[in-house]
């Protein structure tokens, strides 16, 4: 056999099929990684949408919100774990476009299942510019009932605010 | 020779095969949740266009022109306002659907655009309220206030307007055109009823519902585009 012209050996024989091979081999594996990554993330926005909408759902109620204990009562309707997030209300005259910060919503109007639960008035600090954030944030239109100062007296008035939802994934 | 081809060839068919199914996962990848996300998109602009019609609904407002929620000294529920409004007589005869004017068209429209300014870049809007028509012309619908905010193509000249229009008569037909024609992405719709101060023929006054109960008011938000069903003049708009 080892005098036969040409003859490479078992392997060096099949050597140029294995070229295409390997070529093939490479071409799958790098699609399913991408398809793999893609149907996560995926997957993890549907979880964040998911999640922003039963916030939202439990905070609205009845699209009425007519004092602070009435939100915090609805904030203890919200049953998301496997997600951070932050919501709260924002008066429609204050709103002003692009990402809300916690820090903009009304302090008494607000609640969020961070690490900072405990102290509500340390500011969650999100960096924006973080890869795999993956935060979704949703506004609604909502009544609230507000206090102003009229004539030196203090009037409840429903005012239409927004109700900021916003989720994003853990440890990002 | 001939068994390096066909090694060959077995590779070049492994790859064909390969290649199949790469394409699949690619096309799958490429396509997976748009479905979702578009459900998701129209599912968040339904809740809006509800949510905010509620919010207009429940607010207050200014019973004096200029004032500001925060300033007037006297306010009451919008809804109130447009009631009071509608109820009372028109001033002139030859124009029956110019009933919601004044404070509460002002109020309403400040209201309207507050509300939709976290989604106003991107969508237009409209908000209607429609009555069934007066005594003399019962069965009639008519459009006592009408307030829309979109792209219009004013002789060339392509912007963002508002307008206020007191439409009539078979306007219902050209409203279900419009709405189809812009492709309405959240549109809700609340039965209201409304009342008119009559005279009772022996020289008073009372209030009376509309007989029929086809009342309401409607939001309607699109894509922002220009619609060409809409005629500044044809919907009698100022």
């Amino acid at each position: 056999m080892l005098n036969r012209k040409g003859f490479l050996g078992p392997i060096g024989d099949d050597l140029p099929s294995l070229i295409p091979l390997v070529f093939a081999l490479t071409i799958f594996f790098a699609v399913f990684y991408l398809t793999f990554n893609t149907f996560n993330e995926r997957t993890q926005d549907f979880d964040n949408d998911t999640s922003a909408v039963q916030i939202s759902a439990a905070l609205r109620g009845t699209g009425f919100i007519a004092s602070s204990e009435d939100f915090t009562k609805l904030c203890g309707n919200i049953n998301v774990t496997r997600l951070d997030y932050f919501a709260g209300i924002i008066k429609a005259e204050e709103y002003s476009s692009g990402y809300i910060e916690w820090n903009a919503l009304n302090e008494e109007l607000r609640c969020n299942n961070s690490v900072n639960q405990d102290n509500s008035d340390i500011p969650i600090k999100i960096d924006l510019t973080k890869k795999n954030l993956q935060l979704v944030q949703r506004i609604y239109p909502i009544a609230v009932a507000t206090d102003f100062e009229i004539s030196g007296k203090i009037e409840q008035r429903i005012a239409p605010s927004f109700l900021v939802v916003t989720v994003w994934r853990n440890g990002a | 020779m001939r068994k390096g081809q066909a090694a060959i060839t077995d590779a070049l068919f492994f790859m064909m095969i390969i290649a199949g199914l790469a394409t699949s996962l690619f096309v799958f990848t490429s396509s997976f949740g748009k479905d979702v996300s578009a459900f998701v998109e129209q599912s968040y602009n339904s809740t809006y266009a509800t949510t905010a019609l509620k919010t207009i609904l429940y607010s207050n407002a200014s019973r004096t022109n200029a004032d500001d929620l925060s300033t007037a000294k006297e306010a009451d529920f919008l809804m109130t306002l447009i009631k009071e409004d509608y109820a009372n007589p028109p001033e002139s005869v030859d124009e029956p659907n110019i009933k919601v004017s004044g404070v509460s068209a002002i109020q309403l429209r400040k209201n309207i655009d507050l509300i939709m300014k976290p989604i106003n870049s991107a969508n237009d809007y409209m908000v209607y309220v429609q009555a069934e028509g007066s005594t003399e012309e019962n069965g009639v619908l008519n459009f006592p206030f009408l307030y829309t905010k979109l792209l219009y193509n004013d002789g060339g000249d392509v912007k963002e307007t508002a307008f206020f229009c007191n439409p009539s008569g078979d306007f219902r037909n050209k409203l279900d055109a419009f709405v189809v024609k812009a492709n309405a992405v959240g549109k809700s719709v609340v039965p209201i009823e409304l009342r008119q101060i009559t005279d009772n023929g022996s020289g008073g006054y009372e209030m009376i519902a509309l007989e029929k109960t086809r009342s309401e008011i409607g939001l309607i938000i699109w894509r922002t585009k220009l619609v060409e069903e809409f005629s500044p003049t044809d919907w009698k708009c100022q």
